[in-house]
């Protein structure tokens, strides 16, 4: 049994956090949500026309038992609109999770860390927890701590790219100089890039396309809570060193030559 | 009275409340969050909200994201 996941004074009992954006239907992310095992899932906020009202996730998502809802504030472009994004979102889970997004480039969606910085103060000093989404600089991690965020969360590659953990080392520098938990927020395809990540004493992972656009959602949601169970449990395990050169596992006794037979 | 709400003209009916006003677009309250002007109003004082002429409304709800 893993040593189980603390964000402020909530103790989450799963590693693996999943999203909510680019599924088929609201049945499938229901099912899915449920396979993964998850007690943090991710939110957006829309503007609600009476047209789209089908579209509103709050019924399904208060179905949920044990799951955290975390809305983010995707689509804010700055501090100021992140602000209000959180404060909006607050409004609708009573929750203090807030997942802090700023990432106003459509083209690659990298987080703007000056403007989450600011943002991230103030929604600090009005109570929120705050996770930002942010680019895997572990100055700008620490900064981030230093004011009182919940958790960093650096990406691994960009938004919804499937590319992977590309910046494996400054994770790593992130994971090691951190007093919060540290979650890799997107890019992530496989649940052998969650295993990895959680490999390398990362907290939690927060997957969204990769499950959501799978074909099976549903059993790629299973396969991503068996991907970050393993990595978890190899982590606290304590991984063996690496070696330049080979090492060998078997006695190398020449028995076999010279002797008689 | 004329708003703008979601970006949009809105042309409202009601009595300028912002319960009218929710009421009219078909919102349901618990599941909405609204900013008028700028600034996000607490769903406890909605009550009080009175809405003026060209005043800026947003309207929000939950919807898919990561």
């Amino acid at each position: 049994m893993s040593q189980m996941l603390k964000i402020k004074d909530q103790v989450l009992g799963s590693r693996l956090f999943t999203g909510t954006g680019k599924f088929s239907d609201t049945e499938t992310m229901v099912k899915t949500i449920k396979a993964s095992g998850t007690a943090l899932v991710t939110v957006a906020l829309r503007r609600f026309h009476k047209d789209s009202a089908a579209d509103d996730l709050y019924g399904p998502l208060s179905e949920l038992d044990n799951v955290h809802i975390m809305p983010n504030t995707s689509g804010a472009m700055n501090a100021r609109e992140a602000v209000n994004a959180a404060m909006l979102g607050r409004e609708l889970t009573e929750s203090p999770f807030i997942k802090l997004e700023i990432h106003p480039n459509p083209h690659h969606l990298l987080p703007d860390a000056i403007e989450t910085y600011e943002a991230a103060k103030i929604l600090v000093a009005e109570g929120f927890w705050v996770m930002p989404y942010i680019p895997a600089d572990p100055v700008l991690a620490k900064r981030l701590e230093d004011i009182g965020c919940a958790s960093v969360m650096p990406l691994g590659s960009p938004i919804g790219s499937g590319q992977g953990i590309e910046v494996r080392e400054m994770i790593r520098l992130i994971v090691r100089d951190s007093s919060i938990p540290v979650v890799v927020d997107a890019g992530i395809r496989s649940p052998s890039d969650a295993a990895a990540a959680m490999e390398m004493g990362v907290d939690a992972v927060l997957v969204n396309s990769a499950i959501a656009a799978a074909e099976n959602p549903e059993a790629m949601a299973i396969a991503f809570a068996m991907g970050v169970e393993a990595g978890r449990a190899a982590y606290e395990a304590g991984l063996m060193s690496r070696s330049r050169e080979a090492v060998h596992t078997s006695p190398l006794t020449s028995f076999l030559a010279g002797g008689s037979v | 009275m004329q708003l703008n709400v979601n970006g949009e003209i809105h042309k409202h009916q009601g009595d300028g409340s912002l319960i009218s006003l929710l009421k009219e677009m078909c919102a349901r309250p618990e599941r909405t969050a609204v900013m008028v002007n700028g600034k996000v109003v607490k769903r406890v004082d909605w009550d009080g909200v009175q809405l003026k002429d060209l005043d800026d409304v947003d309207v929000v709800m939950f919807a898919g994201g990561g």
